[in-house]
């Protein structure tokens, strides 16, 4: 069995895997932090039964299939929950990150809001991709820390995506399952690079196609409240959070975005965004 | 709403002013409630010994231009307020 240590956010877990699936391994976490720790909080175990792939937690079989893709979507799924369980040292939110010059853009949003069909757009148009679903921005700091996954763009985002990358010329490249494709971010932009940003912008999109722009500059309280709404540890956390979350968007400026079209956004990027 | 009846807030809510605006959290009933400008100054007026009487006649004196609606603004947002849990009237 091989081993691949993950570390994101001040915690660890390690996947043991057999050698065959090496490959999918390095696809989904070539870009995360994977010093070897001594004692991960958590082991997953994938194994091969006949055709079959096993991942398991302890005793608890979380996978088994055939379907490669589907093995991808349940494992990241898996290395996520685990690395935010429990974490108190700071703010996980549910969003996606990019970066220009250091400076770091913050998209805020549940599941459905188009948070990774336009950070997929950003990087393909320069942008450093440095996540699509997770941000950790610890206690009293700006610094953004992404879980940098391939982003998983859904099958209703690739018609958006459609003039900005050939999804069928990069098929081989990508893994594909029925409602999903992950797309390793170099596709998007050869130049991506992982660096350090602070976060200089929150931007809370929704997307629908055909939709008007509207790009509205939010209070620092409604942005506080846009905020709370996307951090997914505030259990854990001293005040569940609310005074950091206060502290940040007093420091940042926020935009609530609609848009229907990425023609419209092309402007309106240039006058908000850092850099 | 009775013009005697006092709005009492719950003192469990923490408070965040962030410019002009305020947001409320309650950490166990975890509830936040945001409040614009005039919300916020509403908030403030609320102490447990003003009536809804003196809270209209305060706003009233402080912002004259409000005129005939800050009857039924200052009741709407207490109205939000008791909605949200932040006060008992």
């Amino acid at each position: 069995m091989n081993i691949r240590y993950v570390n994101f956010a001040g915690q660890s877990l390690s996947i043991e895997y057999p050698p065959e699936i090496s490959g999918l391994i390095e696809f989904l976490y070539s870009d995360t932090n994977d010093d070897e720790v001594v004692s991960p909080g958590v082991t997953l175990t994938i194994t091969r039964d006949g055709v079959e792939l096993v991942l398991r937690h302890g005793e608890q079989r979380l996978y088994r299939g055939r379907e490669e893709s589907d093995l991808a979507t349940t494992l990241i799924r898996q290395t996520i929950h685990h690395l935010i369980d429990n974490n108190s040292d700071g703010m996980a939110l549910h969003a996606a990150a990019l970066s220009r010059n250091g400076r770091g853009i913050v998209l805020p949003g549940c599941s459905g809001s188009g948070k990774t069909t336009l950070s997929t757009w950003l990087a393909s148009q320069g942008f450093n991709y440095l996540t699509d679903e997770y941000v950790f921005i610890g206690e009293n700091t700006n610094t953004i820390q992404a879980f940098a996954r391939p982003p998983n763009v859904k099958t209703r985002g690739f018609e958006a995506l459609d003039r900005y990358f050939d999804m069928e010329k990069h098929k081989g490249q990508t893994i594909r399952s029925k409602d999903v494709a992950m797309i390793p971010p170099r596709l998007l932009n050869p130049h991506n690079n992982l660096e350090s940003a602070c976060v200089s912008l929150f931007l809370f999109p929704k997307f629908r196609m055909g939709s008007a722009l509207r790009l509205e500059k939010l209070t620092k309280a409604k942005a506080g409240l846009a905020l709370m709404e996307s951090l997914v540890n505030a259990r854990n956390l001293n005040g569940h959070g609310f005074n950091e979350a206060a502290r940040l968007v007093r420091s940042t400026p926020s935009y609530r975005l609609e848009y229907g079209s990425f023609d419209q956004l092309q402007e309106e990027f240039n006058r908000i965004l850092p850099g | 709403m009775d013009s005697d009846s006092i709005p009492v807030p719950d003192k469990e809510f923490t408070l965040e002013e962030l410019d002009n605006e305020l947001l409320l959290y309650h950490p166990t009933k975890t509830t936040i409630v945001y409040m614009n400008q005039t919300a916020s100054i509403i908030w403030r007026l609320c102490d447990g010994k003003r009536t809804v009487f003196e809270i209209i006649d305060l706003i009233n004196s402080s912002y004259p231009e409000v005129g005939a609606r800050t009857r039924e603004d200052v009741e709407a947002t207490l109205k939000t307020f008791s909605d949200h849990g932040a006060i008992t009237i």
